[in-house]
């Protein structure tokens, strides 16, 4: 019995509930307070996992393989406080965002984003404490329908065909993923990550599970050449959602990508399906920043950017897959960088997309061109933008920093120097196209320019920026933040030596 | 471009066919006498409060997955109502009758629909059966009605239809609170209470399947309707 455990899974889900069948005045502001307590209830989960290690829970109280159990390590925990924060901080834009949608159409959007948002909130914090592999089924089926909810919130034609093709990939990635666990289900009778991480072993079985899993889990992670509906569904949300799709949504199936590959497919993987995980992102990094510096549109740029960026997650495999080194240190090291690439692509990520909500609103379009002049106008958020931008970039002292130069230094020191190449050439590109974002906000404003009709609220460009400075600050206090993805031993090696 | 067309279907279908294949051999490796889970199944049927093994499973021993799935299909249900201007189906005209004999059917139908519905959701602690065969037949007896030209009672989908939809993902987490409250595991039930907890749930969760089928077909319909009349305005 684990009180804030059991919090933290039911507070958001109740309190979906209670916004969905409150009248419309009280929505906003009911979501505000459900997310200061959904967000205390994960920090007290966080902070038993500090204090007692790992934490379990037994749903009804039988225990695996007859129930299903929900454990909660550092890997979790870091999870649990990275959707605290972006959680938190997207309440407070979204509760003045969502104001001026106030008739008609827009009125249904804002009314159903707050349950929509809270149910999703939910369904990630069920993500992160399970420990049952048709559990996270279940799971990523809760998080894809609330996803492709808030993506056709405002029910335009542009957004409903991109939230049809979201739904596909998606149903398709359950699918494969369901199969998986079938197949696995069908050997080892047992559906728990604990015991199947002991009981798995080297088989054409195994191994066909492991395909199918890892190709419907990267679907839904969007890893390039999977990463087509991407683009079109973080584009034309509105702002927060953008923000939530790209943060957090995402990585949910790349958190049970980790999970499987440092557990039940340990023994399975071969060097040639890390490889080739390892050039999709390679390819995710080329194609997506290609197509980020050819953008005309903010919001397209920003969303191209994620599936360059979702490239740097992919290095880890090939390393782990590879096991050239005794003790497992790089694989640790790659495994430490990768899940701080998670870490403050979320934070990052998520700024940019609220910068962009700010600057569509001041300038009344999210054309590059019609920027000019932002950085007068609005010098806060083209600032929050900038140090974003340097997250994503990796320069020191950002999160991105400790994440890229962790995954470079595991890529070296394994031996499989040529994905350097690849880590650096992306930081240059990820300038690149950060430059071409802000060219414009610098440049004079010219005659024929229209006005800048919209106004934000200070309160909004303070929640982009909190966003950005946290990514930042991550890598000034990495090491702390380090020890505690390690808390029972996550990826089930040592480390050796470092 | 018809030429691609066909290279895409004979390589898509080499491809599923050697899917198959591949798939057909991994499933040949697994073990013939499958261990599974039905022994661990049988030895805590007695404190799972009920006597038939798949409602121990979906109502007990996995009865947090079943949560979060009632939690999906309010989700879907949710989907729906972004499409009508309140969070109820009272926007959704009511079909012309146009046929007597089947409106009358209908109404004599319902009565034994709602009465099988019950039985279903009774007979589940003993015999197959339960929370989702119930509400399908409670949900389709209301499409039924729809389709045949009755208004539906203004409450049921007026004021109360989000409530319905909301109530049995609602039902298993009042029960999980409470039990949290009183200090013991997630959603695990005390034996002796097993029982009627589950038929609580479970009743909630019958009228919840049925509004979301309801909402499912019912609303999206209008939606239909309205797309072939804009032209006209």
């Amino acid at each position: 019995m684990n009180a804030a455990l059991q919090g933290s899974l039911l507070a958001p889900f109740a309190g979906a509930l209670l916004v969905l069948l409150v009248p419309e005045k009280l929505k906003a502001r009911i979501t505000l307070v459900v997310s200061l307590v959904t967000a205390g209830l994960a920090l007290g989960v966080v902070r038993e996992v500090m204090r007692d290690g790992v934490v379990h829970e037994r749903a009804g109280g039988w225990g695996a393989p007859l129930g299903i159990d929900l454990a909660a390590d550092g890997l979790s925990a870091i999870h649990l406080l990275m959707t605290a924060v972006v959680g938190l901080l997207l309440s407070l834009y979204a509760f003045y965002y969502f104001r001026s949608y106030d008739d008609g159409r827009k009125a249904r959007a804002r009314s159903l984003f707050w349950p929509f948002w809270l149910m999703l909130w939910g369904s990630m914090h069920a993500l992160f404490l399970s420990g049952d592999l048709f559990n996270l089924y279940v799971v990523l089926e809760l998080i894809g329908l609330a996803a492709i909810g808030l993506v056709i919130l405002t029910g335009s034609r542009e957004v409903l065909g991109a939230g049809m093709r979201y739904l596909m990939v998606a149903m398709a990635g359950s699918m494969s993923y369901l199969l998986g666990v079938v197949l696995l289900y069908g050997m080892y009778g047992t559906l728990d990550l604990g015991s199947l991480n002991a009981l798995a072993e080297a088989n054409p079985l195994t191994r066909a599970a492991c395909v199918v899993m890892t190709v419907g889990l990267l679907m839904k992670t969007a890893v390039f050449p999977l990463h087509f509906w991407l683009p079109p569904a973080h584009a034309s949300a509105t702002a927060p959602v953008s923000a939530l799709l790209s943060a957090l949504v995402v990585k949910g199936s790349f958190y049970i990508l980790l999970r499987l590959w440092f557990g039940v497919f340990a023994d399975v993987v071969t060097p040639a399906m890390g490889w080739l995980l390892g050039a999709m992102g390679a390819g995710a990094i080329l194609w997506g920043s290609y197509q980020a510096l050819r953008q005309a549109r903010l919001k397209m740029l920003i969303a191209h950017s994620t599936v360059a960026q979702l490239g740097y997650l992919m290095f880890l495999f090939p390393i782990v897959a590879g096991a050239m080194d005794a003790g497992g240190a790089y694989q640790l090291e790659a495994a430490k960088g990768t899940v701080y690439h998670v870490l403050s692509h979320a934070l990052a990520k998520a700024s940019l997309f609220l910068s962009a909500g700010l600057v569509m609103t001041a300038a009344g379009s999210d054309r590059l061109r019609d920027m000019r002049g932002l950085a007068e106008r609005l010098p806060l958020t083209i600032f929050t933008m900038a140090l974003a931008g340097v997250s994503l970039m990796g320069l020191p002292p950002s999160g991105g920093f400790i994440a890229k130069w962790l995954i470079a230094h595991a890529v070296l020191g394994s031996g499989q120097w040529w994905w350097i190449v690849f880590v650096v050439g992306g930081g240059l590109l990820t300038a690149g196209y950060m430059f071409l974002m802000l060219r414009s906000a610098f440049l004079e404003r010219q005659d024929g320019d229209p006005d800048l009709p919209g106004r934000v609220s200070p309160a909004m460009e303070y929640a982009a920026l909190a966003l950005a400075l946290a990514g930042v600050l991550i890598g000034i206090r990495a090491a702390g933040l380090l020890d505690i993805m390690m808390i029972g031993n996550p990826f089930g090696f040592t480390g050796g030596g470092l | 471009m018809k030429g691609a067309g066909k290279a895409i279907r004979v390589y898509g279908l080499c491809a599923v066919v050697l899917l198959a294949i591949w798939l057909v051999r991994a499933v040949l490796a697994m073990p013939v006498e499958p261990g599974g889970l039905t022994g661990v199944v049988d030895a805590a049927m007695p404190q799972s409060g009920v006597k038939h093994p798949v409602t121990a499973v979906l109502l007990n021993f996995r009865g947090y997955d079943t949560w979060l799935e009632l939690g999906v299909l309010l989700l879907a249900a949710m989907g729906v109502l972004l499409f009508q201007p309140r969070n109820d189906l009272t926007a959704v005209r009511p079909l012309p009758p146009f046929d007597p004999v089947l409106t009358r059917a209908a109404v004599i139908l319902f009565p034994f629909a709602v009465l099988v519905s019950g039985y279903l959701l009774w007979v589940g602690k003993y015999a197959p059966g339960g929370a989702f065969q119930a509400g399908v037949v409670l949900g389709s007896v209301v499409i039924l009605l729809w389709l045949t030209g009755i208004r539906l009672p203004a409450p049921l989908i007026g004021r109360w239809f989000a409530p319905l939809l909301a109530v049995g993902f609602a039902s298993f987490m009042a029960v999980a609170a409470v039990l949290g409250f009183i200090g013991r595991e997630f959603l695990a039930y005390p034996p002796e209470q097993a029982g009627n907890l589950i038929l609580l749930i479970e009743s909630c969760a019958t009228l919840s399947i049925a509004a979301t089928m309801a909402a499912l077909i019912v609303g999206l319909r209008t939606q239909a309707q309205h797309a072939e009349e804009s032209p006209h305005g």
